[in-house]
């Protein structure tokens, strides 16, 4: 057929020399395989003969047909190329001239030659996403801390960094972790134009023997500096009245193997800087073994009032020195050394008013207290860290020691007449190490962790004049008492646990031991004149405990699909051994404890979550409540506890639901929780007609129960861009108190809810609202009843009138049910500006502009019901610049 | 008798009273597999604000043909599904808001559409995608025009063509000894497999990287909590439109809470969505 093409063409050349070859011909065809089939979608296209541009195309239909328009074509003849991956590849040349044509195509795999241009970017090196800090950063941003506020996926609640809405598991710079947690000061100090990358490494297993064994869903976030550099940030502010200040310099050095970061702060302005001294993460990953240390237990106190709940800076009346300095050195075997210390003094001012009442079983006391506290806290902090994190084995240590000293001054107007002076000091200092040693044996993980922990706290409680005269002091008035309290103790924690998984399941076995120590000597001395005399046996404690311990505890996890359950079964054997001054009263007691306890989680589909959970068990008193000594806690209160071991059986259960459809930005819960408590014993409150309580402990059994429920829905009105979140809460509890020789029920009811409306309609206003309401019915002794009612309004609108420009409004209305109590109203005002030019920012603050003096909340627990005034910051303003160098 | 159609009619009424509900649209989830026996790799370079140089963005995608069928996604997102479809996992992470991702797309040409599966509203906060919007055009919609240029790119002579596009005036260069009318994104229909393919102004650009034979079993739309719902095209970029300017009301009401630094990211998600203003089809 093909050897015929050129015969005809020649003919027709012959037959159209005289025309020209313009205008339009339509060339069609049909195409067939060997089987007379037509072929679908084979490419048919033409050109010139010997040219190799494309001048045309068309695709076959699904009968195999094309039709070709050639348009515009200055030649005669015509390539068509019949190109589709299963056939071999066909030309022909056709004359220029409308004309139809049938072909067939031979079936033949196209050999496609392989190419490869480049290599395929890396887009995401492993689960690391980088996020280049220059594409984030806006005029506004100064420390990286406003870049990674802005990164995709991150969000910050408060100070705390969470990726996907789960906490970070570390916080590094160039992939040393210098802080341990407290990366805060880093976060709001360190220039964000010293930092190249903010990378996020998801699911990220920090401990390296565990890599690619044991998943981890968390994510480290390190960030990547420009060049090993010293840097830094600073603030200062000033402001009225009384005299305000701010001050912050906060210098840092990341070097190849060396990192340092010193901040030296102080303000009066409410700013609780201390806090970013506290770690949101200790330890590591899956070992995030016990790391932190408390204070050793304080058994005094001063009379309080009760702090607001709202943002302490509004409140706190502080004057704060701090330094801290923090090293990091990286040695060429790999073993990383931390070091850390840092101190603050802080001076806090807290007044306020109270009013109290009792209700007895016959009568009803009321009292009320003017308190006006100084408060002074000293803390020096230290600490040392050494790790190895290698492919075959994780090792590390951590020894940390603190003292903190505080001294607390009172003055207490008692029901308008009598003026009460307290002081108390107290100190605690501490020592603890803390190890770590991971490695696997076969497909075991073995993991052995050691603890230990020592404590000496010594306190002291002074009140002027002297209080409980009948128990102190046979009835007679006296000058001052004084209680001196000296605790410590000692704790060694070691621990074994395996851990292996078998397709659905991971069972995790472990067993402890561990001891306690603790040694508490008590006294208190009575003072009339220069006379001091030390109260004897009944009034001092000498005691000297301790206790074994044995922990045997099972885990286990079944995950399949929609479901999963899980089961803890920790059991624990104790033997304790109390002596009080010499004599043993507790000599080898042993006791065990069994705590189960059950989850089981249900998601029939995404949208839906249903889970059900119990748990329950015995529970031992520990035996730092075991003196039989008298102490006096407060001014007010005294205790002495028996030499017994307080047993408590517990049960709990609670099922919730919970649903949620983001698309139609519907959510809703609903949880209901039950709890029930049976002691084999009951603290026994007696309060005199002044209101001042001795407890002590009886052995009458006693119980509590309670039921609890709680929902919530939210919805978005998208026309109005308007979120609206309803939620609500009701409750009921019975609980039993022995109040000066009469066991009494306690009924509470509460009720209450919130509603909250938040607005995004305009981008130059945003509209925050809402409203909070509470009810709690109180029933105690002969059907005595109290209720408290309380209705709050927030209303909260940021403007943002100019580019740089912003100023926001905070409003507060709160409504209670004292009487005689007006209801209260409460605006602040802040205005920032930046001065582009000087890489500063200016900041003014106003609080508190109606400058209301005074705060009123109150709240009932067993037997008494509290209003309390609270004095607030005065009306404020502060004026303060932020750099960075 | 009587009680028989009484309950009949029953039945009928509530069958309809749940088709009322249910949107007509929804379709059921419809798993579908090929076998692909050659993959060609893209470098997807664009820049994701117009305003900003600097905000320019490289994925690698792929494109993986039979003779009758292909499929164009990102290695991304086949490298996730992959994993997700052997080992039936779920996710278990939560999602911030922010602007929807553009490129978890999967769109399928074949003999007579060129059908488009993209989760419209991005993932839920538990990143599981909220909806798969699903749109069909038609594989002759692109009204390519060819030139007489020819360019020798990745080893092949390349012919250039022309189309106007989805807002953007576009230029692909094809290679005709390729014998398939396919290239990236929805990009096909010239005789010959698309080498290299941008917009005038810069903003978006394709570039061959690999074409590799390979044996491929793909499964697209396999996930359990997908919801596939049918739209016109229009709607599609309409909505997802509506959806991004409400995200962070959305996350918000589902009980994501910004205390004080609420207005914060609020501008600062407000700031992303507006600075992700380049999609790849502009449509107002």
């Amino acid at each position: 057929m093909i050897k015929l093409i050129p015969y005809r063409l020649t003919i027709w050349m012959l037959l159209l020399s005289s025309l020209p070859a313009m205008g339009q011909t339509l060339i069609s065809g049909e195409l067939l395989d060997a089987d007379r089939k037509p072929i679908p979608n084979v490419s048919v296209s033409y050109r010139k003969v010997g040219e190799q541009i494309i001048r045309g195309y068309t695709k076959t239909d699904t009968g195999g047909a094309f039709k070709l328009a050639v348009k515009n074509m200055l030649t005669d003849s015509l390539q068509l190329d019949f190109n589709h991956l299963s056939y071999a590849k066909k030309s022909v040349t056709v004359a220029n001239r409308t004309a139809a044509y049938t072909y067939t195509l031979k079936a033949g795999v196209r050999q496609l030659e392989e190419v490869k241009v480049a290599d395929i970017p890396i887009f995401k090196r492993g689960d690391t996403i980088n996020y280049s800090v220059s594409s984030f950063t806006s005029k506004n941003d100064r420390v990286i801390g406003d870049i990674i506020r802005k990164l995709p996926g991150i969000e910050m609640l408060g100070d705390r960094i969470l990726y996907q809405g789960t906490e970070i598991q570390q916080y590094k710079v160039n992939n040393l972790d210098l802080m341990e947690g407290r990366y805060s000061i880093i976060n709001k100090n360190l220039p964000a134009d010293a930092v190249k990358n903010v990378q996020v490494v998801e699911n990220d297993q920090p401990i390296k023997v565990l890599d690619s064994i044991i998943p981890s869903d968390k994510a480290t976030l390190n960030l990547e500096l420009k060049k090993f550099t010293t840097t830094g940030s600073g603030k200062a502010g000033g402001g009225l009245s009384p005299g305000l200040w701010a001050l912050n310099l906060t210098p840092m050095v990341f070097g190849k193997t060396f990192q340092m970061l010193s901040s030296f702060q102080t303000n009066n302005t409410g700013d609780d800087v201390a806090k970013q001294l506290r770690p949101f993460y200790t330890g590591k990953g899956y070992f995030s073994a016990n790391e932190s240390m408390g204070n050793g237990p304080s058994y005094i106190s001063i009379r309080n009032v009760a702090t607001p709940g709202f943002d302490e800076k509004k409140w706190l009346d502080n004057k704060i020195f701090l330094f801290t300095t923090n090293v990091l050195q990286k040695l060429e075997s790999g073993l990383e050394l931390k070091g850390n210390v840092s101190y603050y003094d802080d001076t806090r001012k807290r007044q306020g008013f109270t009013a109290t009442r009792y209700f007895t079983a016959d009568e009803t006391i009321l009292n009320t207290e003017g308190v006006d506290n100084d408060y002074r806290l000293n803390a020096l902090d230290g600490g040392v860290l050494m790790e190895k994190n290698e492919k075959e084995i994780y090792l590390r240590n951590r020894l940390l020691y603190h003292k903190h000293w505080n001294r607390d001054l009172g003055d207490l107007l008692f029901n308008e007449r009598d003026i009460i002076s307290q002081r108390r000091t107290y100190t605690d200092e501490a020592l603890k190490n803390a190890f770590t040693m991971a490695r696997f044996w076969g497909k075991q993980l073995v993991h052995i962790r050691s603890t230990v922990e020592w404590h000496r706290t010594p306190q002291r409680l002074t009140v002027v004049p002297g209080q409980f005269e009948d128990i102190l002091n046979g009835g007679d008035p006296y000058d001052r008492m004084e209680q001196r309290v000296v605790y410590s103790g000692f704790a060694w924690d070691n621990g074994l646990k395996f851990t292996r998984k078998f397709g659905r399941w991971t069972i995790s076995p472990d067993i402890a031991f561990s001891y306690y120590g603790s040694k508490l000597h008590t006294g208190i001395d009575i003072a009339q004149g220069d006379q001091v005399d030390t109260l004897g046996v009944g009034y001092l404690n000498d005691m000297d405990n301790d206790q074994w311990e044995l922990a045997l505890g099972g885990y286990v996890e079944w995950e399949y699909k929609k479901w999963k359950f899980s089961l803890t079964t920790p059991y624990h054997l104790y033997r304790y051994h109390v002596q009080q001054q010499g004599v043993s009263t507790l000599d080898g007691a042993i006791r065990q404890t069994f705590t189960p306890s059950a989850r089981m989680t249900f998601s029939p589909r995404g949208n839906h979550e249903w889970n059900v959970s119990v748990s329950g068990g015995n529970q031992y008193g520990g035996l730092d409540n075991f003196y039989n000594g008298y102490i006096i806690g407060q001014y007010h209160s005294i205790q002495r506890y028996d030499a017994r071991l307080l047993r408590t059986d517990r049960f709990a259960a609670s099922t919730g639901y919970n649903y949620k459809n983001t698309l139609q930005a519907n959510f809703a819960h609903l949880y209901y929780t039950y709890g029930q408590n049976e002691r084999d014993h009951i603290f026994h409150s007696s309060i005199d007609s002044l209101g001042r309580s001795t407890v002590n402990i009886s052995d009458r059994s006693s119980g509590s129960s309670s039921h609890n429920l709680n929902g919530g829905i939210s919805r978005f009105f998208s026309p109005f861009k308007t979120v609206v979140k309803l939620n609500a809460y009701a409750g009921w509890s019975r609980s039993d108190y022995l109040l000066n020789e009469e066991l009494v029920k306690q009924r509470v009811e509460r009720f209450g809810g919130t509603l909250e409306v938040i607005n995004s309609l305009s981008s130059d206003l945003s509209v925050e609202y809402k409203m909070s309401y509470g009810h709690t019915r109180n029933t105690l002794a002969n059907s005595r009843t109290n209720r408290l009612t309380s209705n709050n309004h927030y209303l909260n609108l940021v403007f943002y009138p100019w580019e740089k420009h912003a100023l926001t409004l905070s409003n507060a209305y709160y409504h209670n049910n004292i009487t005689g109590q007006r209801d209260q109203y409460f605006l602040d005002a802040t205005y920032r500006y930046q001065l582009k030019k000087w890489k500063t920012d200016l900041e003014l603050t106003a609080q508190n502009l109606l400058n209301n003096s005074r705060y009123v909340q109150q709240f009932s627990s067993d037997y008494e019901l509290v209003q309390s005034y609270f004095e607030l910051r005065p009306r404020q303003f502060l004026v303060s610049l932020s750099f960075r160098f | 008798m009587m009680m028989k159609s009484f309950h009949i009619h029953i039945n009928i009424n509530s069958i309809l009273f749940m088709a009322l509900l249910l949107p007509q649209t929804i379709i059921a989830q419809q798993k579908q597999v090929f076998r692909f026996g050659l993959q060609v790799t893209y470098n997807m370079s664009y820049q994701k604000d117009s305003n900003d140089v600097q905000s320019v963005r490289k994925l690698p995608m792929e494109l993986l043909v039979n003779d009758s069928v292909s499929l164009f996604r990102s290695i991304k997102k086949a490298r996730k599904d992959s994993v997700d479809y052997y080992s039936e996992k779920e996710p278990n992470m939560i999602s911030a808001p922010g602007p929807v991702s553009k490129f978890e797309y999967q769109i399928v040409k074949k003999k007579g559409a060129v059908i488009t599966y993209d989760p419209i509203f991005g993932m839920g906060p538990d990143l599981k995608e909220l909806m798969i919007g699903v749109y069909h055009e038609d594989p002759d919609f692109l009204p390519w025009q060819i030139t007489a240029d020819t360019l020798t790119k990745a080893g092949f002579l390349c012919q250039k063509a022309m189309l106007d596009f989805g807002g953007r005036h576009w230029t692909a260069w094809f290679a005709p000894e390729i014998p398939m009318s396919d290239g990236p994104y929805k990009f096909c229909g010239l005789p010959g497999l698309i080498i290299s393919i941008g917009d005038t102004k810069g903003y978006w650009r394709f570039e061959l990287v690999e074409l590799k034979k390979v044996e491929r079993e793909v499964a697209i739309n396999f996930q359990d909590w997908y919801r596939l719902k049918q739209f016109s095209k229009k709607d599609f970029f309409m909505e997802r439109k509506k959806y991004e300017s409400n995200v962070f009301a959305l996350f918000e009401a589902a009980g994501l809470n910004f205390k004080d630094k609420r207005e914060i990211v609020r501008k600062a998600i407000n700031e992303r969505i507006l600075k992700d203003n380049n999609w790849i089809e502009l449509y107002p």
